[in-house]
């Protein structure tokens, strides 16, 4: 195993994580940025895996970036525990490594919740995020007709990438209406250039001649080894279904998503004190204004630190990496303000644009009607919403004891796809708001790792024993 | 034996066009793109149902980005998510499909 030390130690490559890189370095710090991935980008501008497939303008501006920086690259590393001072552990194709630094910026990210559907476990429904990877990374496309569904920007991009990628879409659900989205014009407009992205994304849709549904939701999907149709029906504000008119759509491919939860487990794990912000996204890390956390070292950034969108997880990042200088003894007190006032006014407006999506996007309450009590709710652990009911009417209270009494949460995700919907239904409930239910306790390893790779390779007269020594 | 089933997804005509190589699938040798994605070139050749829950559900690619575990399969003696595994020529893949019935 190897172990190296840097002054700085920066978890994901997305925008946030970069940035903070790029600024520590250019401010004189030594900085390991460990990364999943096989290039920067996250999965915002995630990078082509195959030189083939073209990129996007800010992919390939960001890895430019990386690049120049001298920042040192850990790519297709797996962070599996981060200790406290702090110790990154990762594990790679190569084996088993260490970073270690006074610093550390997490910049996780997030994961998306679909809502659990009859049917949703098939082969063939593909989360949102996943459909937006499959056109930038891998130049990929469903081969047959596809609908796409859910709430937020993401759905007319995935179909729009679809079309423009001379794939088929046989519908659009969006449970957002015409009104929904004219409420948040104000805060949208503030962002011209992506908001006219936004409008020809829906034209590209509509000229293509496909079936566009607002306020509409899947409620099921058909097939027997796979996906062979999706019904449709329409919901009211509250995203409550709308009886009677349902609505059957032939397709064998589905890519759903229903907005964005901070993935916080490496923060959580480390100690940092947690808050419950709605419209970031639920738990967030307590920040002071240049992205500290309350654990001393600790920075957050990006949606990982609460759901603001791309543009100010590169804002937050940059802020990140300056106040690492600053205290590292790397930038004056007063360069420092100079440095940090702009960037602070930037991410506050990018981050009211980013709000506004979230708020769009924030789950209504109707749509956990939509999830029947014998609906897969825990993908891993095959345990439908009857299961979760059950544990809550016996005396589950938190996540922790539903996971302990149910398995819920504690298959090979971890509770990462399941656990939003899970907390949920538990509030549902309880009658009590999705704040107290908590989050599931994060503990490593962050994910499932080989234990061979851990271990190492060994012979039995590898192992240390004791000497027989009787005295 | 060269297997052909039905293609879920399609890849850009530019990686069709790129370096070819061949992986083992359960035994079945399917044509595949060096340097693309596991998953991808599963779904291309055909195979969508990757391996089964506990309760006998058949699992297929989900997240695509290494999160949900639902896409895992045995790579070369190791289980691995298949969206996070780029294609090498003679890659040694087995899914775990005995659970379903």
């Amino acid at each position: 195993m190897t172990e190296q030390a840097f002054d700085l130690a920066v978890i994901g490559a997305g925008p946030a994580g970069a940035a903070a890189a790029i600024e520590a370095a250019q401010h004189g710090l030594s900085v390991a940025l460990v990364d999943e991935q096989t290039a920067p980008g996250g999965q915002v501008y995630r990078a082509p895996v195959h030189s083939a497939v073209a990129a996007g303008a800010e992919g390939i501006r960001l890895r430019d970036r990386v690049e120049a920086s001298g920042v040192s690259h850990f790519r297709e590393r797996t962070v599996w525990h981060v200790a406290q001072g702090f110790t990154v552990s990762c594990v790679s194709a190569a084996g088993v490594e260490r970073v270690s630094a006074p610093r550390l910026v997490v910049a996780a990210g997030t994961v998306e919740n679909v809502l659990p559907v009859p049917g949703g476990t098939l082969p063939g429904v593909i989360g949102l995020a996943g459909a937006t990877i499959l056109l930038k990374a891998h130049g990929t496309i469903p081969a047959g007709p596809t609908v796409v569904a859910g709430v937020g920007p993401l759905v007319y991009a995935v179909a729009a990438g679809i079309l423009a990628a001379g794939g088929q879409i046989a519908a659009v659900a969006d449970l957002a209406g015409p009104r929904d989205w004219a409420a948040r014009l104000p805060a949208l407009a503030s962002r011209p250039s992506i908001l006219a992205q936004g409008l020809r994304w829906m034209a590209e849709i509509r000229r293509a001649g496909v079936k566009l549904r607002f306020r509409h939701t899947v409620v099921a999907v058909d097939g027997k080894r796979s996906v062979t149709a999706v019904l449709l029906a329409p919901v009211d504000r509250t995203w409550r279904i709308r009886a009677g008119r349902e609505e059957t759509v032939i397709a064998d491919s589905l890519a759903m998503g229903h907005g964005l939860v901070p993935a916080g487990e490496i923060a959580q794990a480390l100690g940092v004190e947690h808050v419950f912000r709605a419209e970031a996204g639920g738990f967030v890390p307590r920040l002071d204004d240049f992205q500290r956390s309350t654990v001393a070292g600790l920075y957050l950034a990006g949606d990982g630190a609460g759901i603001a969108g791309a543009e100010a997880a590169g804002l937050a990042g940059r802020l990140a990496g300056l106040a690492v200088a600053r205290d590292a003894g790397m930038l004056e007190e007063r360069a420092f303000e100079e440095k940090a006032r702009p960037v602070q006014r930037a991410l506050a407006r990018a981050a009211r644009f980013g709000r506004a999506i979230s708020a769009l996007m924030a789950m209504r309450p109707g749509l956990l009607d939509l999830v029947a009590q014998d609906t897969v709710v825990c993908r891993c652990e095959d345990l439908d919403r009857a299961v979760i009911e059950g544990a809550a009417a016996a005396g589950a209270q938190d996540l922790n004891q539903l996971k302990s009494s149910t398995r819920c949460g504690m298959g090979p995700c971890q509770g990462r796809i399941c656990g939003e919907f899970a907390a949920r239904i538990l509030a549902r409930h309880h009658g009590v708001n999705r704040e107290v239910i908590g989050l599931w306790t994060a503990r490593a390893p962050f994910r499932p790792v080989p234990l061979d790779s851990l271990v190492g390779a060994f012979e039995y007269a590898d192992i240390p024993k004791p000497t027989f020594d009787p005295r | 034996m060269l297997k052909t089933k039905t293609v879920a997804w399609r890849r850009s005509p530019l990686l069709e066009s790129a370096t070819p190589c061949q992986i083992t699938v359960d035994g079945h040798l399917i044509a595949a793109v060096a340097g693309e994605c596991l998953a991808t070139a599963l779904a291309a050749g055909g195979y969508v149902a990757l391996g089964a829950s506990p309760g006998g559900r058949i699992r297929g690619v989900f997240c695509m980005m290494g999160v949900c575990q639902q896409c895992v399969a045995e790579v070369d003696g190791i289980i691995r998510p298949t969206c996070m595994v780029v294609v090498r020529e003679g890659m040694d893949v087995r899914l775990s499909l005995e659970a379903l019935s």
